[in-house]
């Protein structure tokens, strides 16, 4: 019944299916085969969906799975997306767009004729409803790095464009493997990752395993948290000042609820104490790069791993990509007592 | 100066929109119409008449509670508008026919609760509220009931309390409504005495609504008959207990009488087709006959009861 | 007829007490129980404290640096800034709770009446949900737009509530609880009805649903003293109507034959009631049981009268929250439990087996 926009997969669904699901998650899964098609998916379901040709008409619900349609080159094949796909910016401009709190209108996504329905999260009795028109869904839950890079994969062959998808993973892949040797031998610091302060002595922060977990351990940092039950939990204000990190993540700051800067985070009785917040280490993330299961991961990742030990990365070049200006942008933290102003209107 | 006094009230029961306040949206016909009462200190007058006749609105305009759409009621000469409701509680008490009762709360504390009126609003009862209570309490005969539980006593004990609690207000004027009702006969025959006794003792007025005739006649100096919002009749019980009255506003026929031990009216129901008849030496009724004379016929004859 | 000896009377006036424990001394174990919370609860939280380092620590901030630091800089910022305002407000929260729960009950003279029976809960969600929804961050005496909202809804929503009850001067009392009931159900639905059309809101699901379920959160001092200024006030005035709201137990004719006034006396305590609840929910958000349950456990002991009732009720309210909400802190390291959670799951069974012990049947 919740809607699973970008913040929703990191905060609530993780949070609960975290819990429920055992590390090993199965993950969608497509036979290896030399003729692409036809071509059998098990979705995170466990349903099978036989594919007699590539999907020519699909329906996106999650802005993550869109992303990845986007990306793989196959985004004017997208009929309808949800309310919050909104990247890349062509995604916003596509008609019709479904709500999906409390859920879907089946009838519309039926009346639309696709040929394939793409969820991250949608209630099991909707989307049986869908398959029972004929429809095949495919339920995608990628919950960290890995998954996420699987994910790109199986949709990769889905469209029938194995090649792409094989770049992208292999430069995602690559990427990654160049972040962790650069931080391999380094000193890893202590990190707490805030996702949502509407209470700010009790924050939502990133526990072990998930996206942010994963990215923060990836990136040469332990997270002060790792001892959480689930990907996302809420503490206490009392255990950040004990465990005293010395480096603070806000992926809140472009909320557009009560969003955090780094002033507001220093500000807080009794924070004052802690080492980051002493050093002026609390930078704002966008939070986009965290927690949506595409290919901008790998752009988290590498801005993570650049605010965790600057020393060990190169200067930014001048941006000449949206990406290059975002890192650019979100590697700057501001320092306490500073006058400087924190990054704002972070392109989306 | 009489102990209250009611002049040519009439009253309505509030309409939606205006509450205790009479006013256009009122019921269409007023419940009590041209009332005209007066009693003296330490009289006691019996309200009687069918139900729905208006005596509990009655004894609702007398205590203050409803503000009469016209006419005027007085508490010893002073209007009753013009009181608060305070002024009024430490005059006026009523016995009311039912109430819910707070679980958990004692008999002494029910009986506190009469002190009410007078209880200092920061510091609480004084010596003075303690020793009102005592008085109630044994006044109305619960002195031994005190640290029981009210929800655990018998009706007859209940109404007992409830009695002692407006005691405890030391009023002047005491309303009872229908405090026989639920009351087996030993009980009503003692809550009557003891009201009768507490007006000769204390100057207290009472007017008590009751459904018993008898004890009506028995306990009462002034019997009021009320029907349709009027009072029919008032005076003595002699005066107001006659046949012809009764059945006019009872539908109901009776035989009168003198009772036997204390010469107040004996009123006998004449039942209609189904009650039993039996002839025994003294008494006997003719049947079939209507409404005759039967106090002439009964007065002759021997009485046969022992004293 | 005649009066009993004095003698007698004074002795049986003695005796009479002994159903009822006498009030100075309940009242002295609830305060002893509650310090004794308080103390408890400063102890504990999600971080381990020594509690000799903590009573140094004390000292030193109360009198000046008299012993040497044992502790580390980081403890002390735990303990004072952020454990002990949080363990000061859940016992005003629990203690303003259960006074506008004593209130209710003696008002409506409904024993399932709770600090939100006229509409507050509705009202108060509805207005937190607006909260949300403010693009504007502001601090209000240490309030955030969430709080503060949601104390101007919980209010706005009582008086609306009296306003539709209301007919010619009086106020029913089964009139309000339906009204009560009605409007919580509406505001209620309206912020599902938000949650639907608006994806702000959406964002935030879970901490609109957490902030629903109740969470201590008092960061600073300033928010304490705003609500102890309105709370305390609040229960001197319920307290000084004990009378009014004894009588009405026994009905409201009988309550005005008794010299109250009656109308006027209800407005007032609709009024402290919704200031008692407002403040609670500024504190604290929609902590539910607490303001249903320490009424119903108090009267079982202390009896109905509202002179003693009051100040109990309050007492073991303050206890009883400030125990919950240790819980909430520590029971599972660091992860914070919302309080709602843990007082029906505390609350609930102590209830029901209290239920099952009066053998009496339960009226109020």
């Amino acid at each position: 019944m919740l809607l699973f926009s970008r913040r929703q997969i990191a905060l609530s669904a993780l949070a609960t299916f975290a819990l429920l699901l055992p590390t090993g998650v199965p993950v969608a899964s497509a036979q290896p085969s030399g003729a692409a098609f036809p071509l059998s998916i098990t979705d995170d379901d466990g349903v099978t969906s036989t594919f007699a040709a590539a999907p020519q008409r699909v329906v996106s619900l999650n802005p993550g799975l869109t992303e990845i349609t986007f990306a793989l080159g196959a985004g004017h094949r997208l009929v309808a997306v949800d309310t919050f796909s909104d990247y890349p910016p062509e995604a916003s401009t596509i008609q019709p767009r479904l709500a999906t709190y409390p859920g879907p209108s089946v009838e519309t996504i039926v009346g639309l004729k696709p040929d394939v329905v793409l969820s991250l999260a949608e209630r099991t009795d909707d989307l049986a409803q869908i398959r029972r028109q004929g429809i095949p869904v495919l339920k995608l839950f990628p919950r960290d790095f890995d998954a996420a890079v699987q994910t790109i994969g199986t949709l990769g062959r889905l469209y029938g464009t194995p090649d792409a998808a094989q770049a992208i993973v292999a430069d995602m892949l690559a990427r990654r493997d160049a972040v962790t040797a650069a931080v391999a031998d380094a000193p890893r610091p202590r990190v707490l990752e805030e996702l949502d302060a509407s209470e700010p002595d009790k924050p939502f922060v990133a526990g072990p395993n998930g996206f942010y977990g994963q990215l923060i351990d990836l990136a040469g940092g332990t997270n002060i948290f790792d001892d959480l039950p689930g990907d996302v939990g809420q503490v206490g204000a009392e255990a950040i000042v004990e465990r005293d990190p010395e480096i603070i993540i806000l992926t809140d700051a472009d909320l557009p609820f009560n969003p955090q800067t780094p002033e507001m985070v220093a500000a807080r009785p009794g924070w004052d104490g802690i080492t980051a917040v002493q050093s002026g280490a609390i930078y704002a993330v966008q939070a986009s790069l965290y927690s949506s299961p595409g290919p901008r991961l790998i752009d988290g990742l590498e801005a993570l791993a650049r605010l965790l030990h600057p020393d060990r990365f190169p200067a930014p070049a001048a941006a000449q990509t949206v990406h290059g200006r975002v890192r650019a942008l979100t590697a700057r933290g501001v320092p306490r007592g500073a006058d400087r102003t924190p990054p704002r209107g972070l392109p989306r | 100066m009489s102990a209250l006094e009611l002049q040519a009230i009439e009253a309505r029961y509030p309409g939606r929109r205006t509450g205790a306040r009479s006013g256009p949206a009122d019921s269409p016909a007023p419940v009590l119409r041209g009332i005209d009462l007066r009693l003296e200190p330490g009289e006691m007058l019996a309200l009687i008449g069918p139900n729905g006749a208006g005596k509990s609105t009655l004894l609702r305009v007398a205590g203050g509670l409803i503000r009469p759409s016209a006419g005027r009621a007085f508490l010893a000469d002073r209007d009753l508008t013009s009181l608060r409701p305070r002024e009024i509680a430490r005059q006026i008490a009523v016995v009311p026919q039912e109430g819910p009762v707070p679980v958990g709360l004692l008999v002494h504390e029910m009986v506190g609760l009469g002190r009410t009126p007078y209880v200092r609003r920061l510091l609480g009862p004084t010596a003075r509220d303690r020793q009102a209570v005592e008085w109630a309490l044994a006044a109305a005969g619960v002195a031994g009931l005190a640290d029981r539980f009210v929800d655990e006593l018998s009706g007859g004990e209940r109404q007992r309390v409830i009695l002692a609690r407006a005691l405890a207000q030391e009023p002047r004027v005491l309303l009872l409504d229908e405090p026989t009702a639920n009351l087996d006969l030993q009980h009503q025959v003692a809550i009557l005495e003891l009201v009768r006794g507490l007006t000769r003792e204390q100057g207290l007025t009472v007017i008590a609504a009751v459904h018993d005739l008898q004890l009506a006649a028995l306990y009462c100096d002034r019997v009021a008959l009320m029907s349709a919002g009027q009072i029919v009749s008032q005076g003595s019980p002699e005066a107001v207990l006659t046949a012809p009255l009764l059945l006019a506003t009872f539908g109901q026929r009776v035989v009168l009488s003198a009772h036997p031990t204390h010469g107040v009216p004996l009123v006998a129901l004449v039942p209609n087709g189904n009650a039993r008849r039996v002839v025994s030496g003294q008494w006997s009724v003719v049947s079939g006959a209507p409404e005759a004379s039967w106090s002439d016929s009964l007065c002759d004859q021997p009485l046969a009861t022992d004293h | 007829m005649t009066d009993a000896p004095a003698k007698e009377r004074s002795e049986a006036a003695g005796a009479r007490n002994a159903v009822r424990p006498a009030s100075v001394l309940v009242l002295a174990v609830l305060v002893l129980l509650l310090g004794c919370s308080l103390l408890f609860a400063a102890a504990f939280g999600a971080v381990q404290l020594r509690a000799d380092d903590l009573l140094r620590m004390t000292v030193n901030h109360l009198l000046g640096p008299r012993f040497e630091p044992t502790w580390r800089p980081q403890d002390e910022a735990i303990f004072f800034s952020i454990r002990l305002p949080r363990v000061a407000g859940a016992a005003t929260v629990g203690a303003a709770l259960a006074s506008a729960g004593v209130l209710f009950q003696g008002l409506l003279r409904n024993p399932l009446a709770d600090p939100y029976a006229l509409g507050v809960s509705g009202g108060a969600a509805l207005g937190g949900a607006l909260g949300f929804l403010l693009s504007v961050s502001f601090s209000f005496v240490g309030f955030s737009p969430v709080p503060v909202l949601a104390f101007g809804g919980g209010l706005a929503a009582m008086s609306l509530v009296y306003g539709l009850a209301r007919s010619g001067g009086r106020a029913p009392t089964v009139t309000l609880l339906l009204a009560g009931f009605a409007v919580s159900a509406i505001m209620g639905y309206a912020v599902s009805f938000l949650l639907i059309m608006n994806d702000r809101l959406q964002i935030n699901l879970p901490r609109v649903y957490g902030w629903l379920l109740g969470g201590i959160s008092v960061t600073q001092w300033s928010q304490l003293a705003v609500a102890l200024a309105m709370v305390g006030p609040a229960i001197l005035g319920g307290w000084l109507l004990r009378h009014s709201l004894d009588a009405l137990s026994l009905g409201e004719e009988s309550a005005q034959q008794l010299g109250i006034a009656v109308e006027s006396d209800k407005r007032l305590i609709i009024v402290l009631g919704s200031v008692l609840t407002g403040a609670a929910v500024a504190l604290g958000g929609l902590i539910g049981f607490v303001g249903l349950f320490a009424p119903h456990v108090t009267r079982v002991v202390v009896g109905p009268r509202h002179g003693l009732l009051l100040p109990a009720a309050a007492l073991v309210g303050a206890a009883f929250l400030v125990l919950a909400d240790l819980l909430a802190r520590a029971l599972l390291p660091p992860t914070e439990i919302p309080v709602g959670i843990l007082t029906a799951f505390v609350g609930g069974p102590f209830f029901l087996w209290l239920l099952r012990r009066e053998r009496r049947e339960y009226r109020l």
